[in-house]
């Protein structure tokens, strides 16, 4: 493993040379949280409930997006794509590496800087504008809560890595990718809470594996899903992560065969 | 022993036709036509250990497919390949830690992090030991001179220092096949002989195996004593350098330098094919076996020979030569 560890000092290294680009991330990161609390001030009030939550819930809610979004997703989703479109996904094929892991490394080191600044923008926040915000209290629901996060982190891997692998049969990989990652946030929850929407489209979107990658993590830390129901949606993130970690295994396979190095 | 076993090995690569124009564009979005390239076509060779073999050829002859296709970074469409033992595409662990491929238009170097770091970043890969990595890193740095550069961010090397690191990068954990891929491709003449240099005295210290792709007479002049030159996916010739210059130039060439008042062109045409001729020089193609008795009836005629000189034919001529058929 010391070398995936290797990996993830040197991703640290790159992301430290480009601070332009980090500090840019987390003004856009910074801003949304602004956005989202004056608007969610002026439209429910103290006392008031909306779509099921309440205030100190709602600013809740858009604080954890901001903790989870570096946790679960990863800014830089779009590299491998890159790397096989441009034929340099040729190096990793040649090495002893499983790059499964490697990618993973590679994503490690953005996922921990994003979250070491994500936090220190939270507690100003906090500190700041003094939101009500809503703690819980049961041991249960935080174990709950950080195992459905760990699902929720490890499924959207998968999913992101499958849909990567989309590059190695079309040269136009980033066009789906960038659609691909707006359907798979809102549906996530990562823009709003998901009980907002229409009844029918809120129970279509349980079926899907992004609904448990922002939404039913946060739900469970705001103790707005029964016991029976975290239970079900951890099997959920279990059986998605298993079906979804036999496609990428399947489809890398398939897609070596089809790779050609391009531009080497 | 053979290190290189290659068996019919092909190669086709698939890929869709483009018709120019935007109306071409917007109709391929519908309907396109697949069409088939041959890049490799059924061939064989093999190499022995410690071999350095010179791959020639234009480009698209096949060359870089071919060393994909040994590096496991391209399945084959048939035919097979063994490595070392190992079937490349298969991707084994235990092969991979064998062997090296420098690509000299592709960086695998960490671009913008000192080149150090990716030499670290190596040994873990290939799981080489702290007393080993000191020690080849120590020699290697030593024989390319680069001690000043290591902590120098890659992007801010030139090509000839990024390529030594490059190198560097590829030999810590001492492969015994090293794939290069142009590695001389893009530097000035004294960076190339500085690599040349290099290449050569690794493959006889080492023994190492290695295959070697350049577009530069001079590397394969210089380094490789077999070559194997293909074109349009098909092998046309495997063996001795040497052996290919008699086999596609069956003729020497007479250099004669004249004094007086020189010669006509007339005069000389009789002992041979005419390559270049002005009145004080002329270089006359004659066949091999007749080149002593041409030179001597050269120098016992009446002709104002200053100098003669038996040559061979440049290499460059002869696969220039090959190529254009």
């Amino acid at each position: 493993m010391k070398k995936y560890w290797t990996v993830t000092k040197n991703s640290w290294q790159l992301q430290l040379q480009y601070r332009l680009n980090l500090v840019l991330w987390r003004l856009r990161s910074i801003t949304i949280l602004l956005v989202f609390y004056f608007l969610w001030l002026n439209l429910i009030k103290e006392n008031s409930v909306f779509a099921g939550f309440s205030q100190s819930q709602i600013f809740t809610y858009f604080l954890l997006i901001n903790l989870l979004r570096p946790i679960v997703f990863d800014g830089q989703q779009r590299r491998m794509a890159q790397e096989i479109n441009d034929g340099s996904f040729s190096r990793y094929l040649i090495m002893p590496i499983n790059h499964f892991l490697y990618e993973f490394s590679r994503q490690l080191s953005n996922k921990v800087i994003n979250l070491f600044f994500a936090i220190v923008e939270v507690v100003i926040f906090i500190l700041v504008l003094k939101p009500p915000l809503t703690i819980p209290s049961d041991p249960q629901i935080w174990l709950f809560f950080f195992l459905s996060l760990f699902l929720a982190t490890i499924l959207y891997y998968f999913l992101s890595y499958l849909f990567n692998l989309t590059a190695f049969w079309s040269r136009e990989a980033m066009g789906p990718r960038f659609l691909f990652d707006w359907i798979l946030e809102f549906s996530a929850g990562a823009y709003f809470p998901l009980s907002i929407l229409m009844r029918s489209f809120f129970v279509f979107l349980s079926f899907l594996p992004f609904f448990y990658l922002i939404y039913f993590p946060i739900t469970i830390y705001l103790s707005k899903t029964e016991l029976i129901g975290i239970q079900q949606g951890i099997i959920m993130q279990l059986v998605f992560t298993i079906i979804i970690g036999f496609f990428v295994r399947w489809a890398y396979k398939k897609s070596l065969k089809k790779y050609t190095g391009e531009g080497i | 022993m053979k290190t290189i076993e290659v068996k019919n090995l092909s190669k086709v690569y698939e890929y869709y036709k483009k018709q120019p124009g935007l109306w071409a564009s917007v109709k391929g979005l519908f309907k396109r036509e697949k069409l088939f390239t041959e890049a490799v076509k059924g061939i064989n060779f093999s190499i022995e250990e410690g071999e350095l073999v010179g791959f020639l050829g234009p480009n698209g002859a096949g060359k870089t497919t071919t060393l994909k296709m040994l590096s496991g970074i391209l399945y084959p469409s048939s035919g097979e390949a063994t490595v070392l033992g190992f079937t490349p595409h298969k991707r084994q662990k235990e092969y991979q830690k064998q062997f090296a491929l420098v690509m000299g238009q592709k960086n695998q170097l960490w671009w913008d992090l000192p080149a150090m770091e990716s030499f670290i970043l190596n040994k873990e890969i290939y799981e080489v030991s702290d007393e080993d990595f000191k020690k080849n890193l120590d020699e290697l740095v030593g024989l390319l001179d680069i001690k000043d550069i290591l902590d120098v961010q890659v992007r801010k090397l030139s090509l000839g220092q990024r390529m030594k690191c490059e190198l560097v990068a590829a030999l810590l954990h001492k492969p015994k096949i090293l794939f290069l891929d142009e590695p001389t491709i893009g530097l000035d003449v004294v960076a190339q002989k500085n690599i040349r240099d290099f290449i050569k005295k690794y493959n006889q210290e080492q023994k190492t195996t290695i295959i070697l792709t350049s577009h530069y007479m001079d590397d394969i002049k210089e380094l490789c004593k077999r070559v194997v030159i293909i074109d349009h996916g098909t092998i046309i010739y495997d063996g001795a350098l040497d052996d290919l210059i008699k086999k596609y130039a069956p003729y020497k060439v007479l250099n004669i330098t004249f004094n007086d008042k020189g010669v006509e062109k007339t005069q000389v045409e009789k002992y041979g094919i005419i390559q270049k001729y002005n009145q004080y020089a002329v270089s006359i193609e004659v066949n091999r076996e007749e080149v002593k008795k041409v030179a001597t009836a050269i120098l016992s005629s009446d002709l104002p020979v200053d100098d003669i000189m038996i040559d061979e034919v440049d290499i460059d001529e002869v696969i220039r030569k090959i190529f254009k058929k």
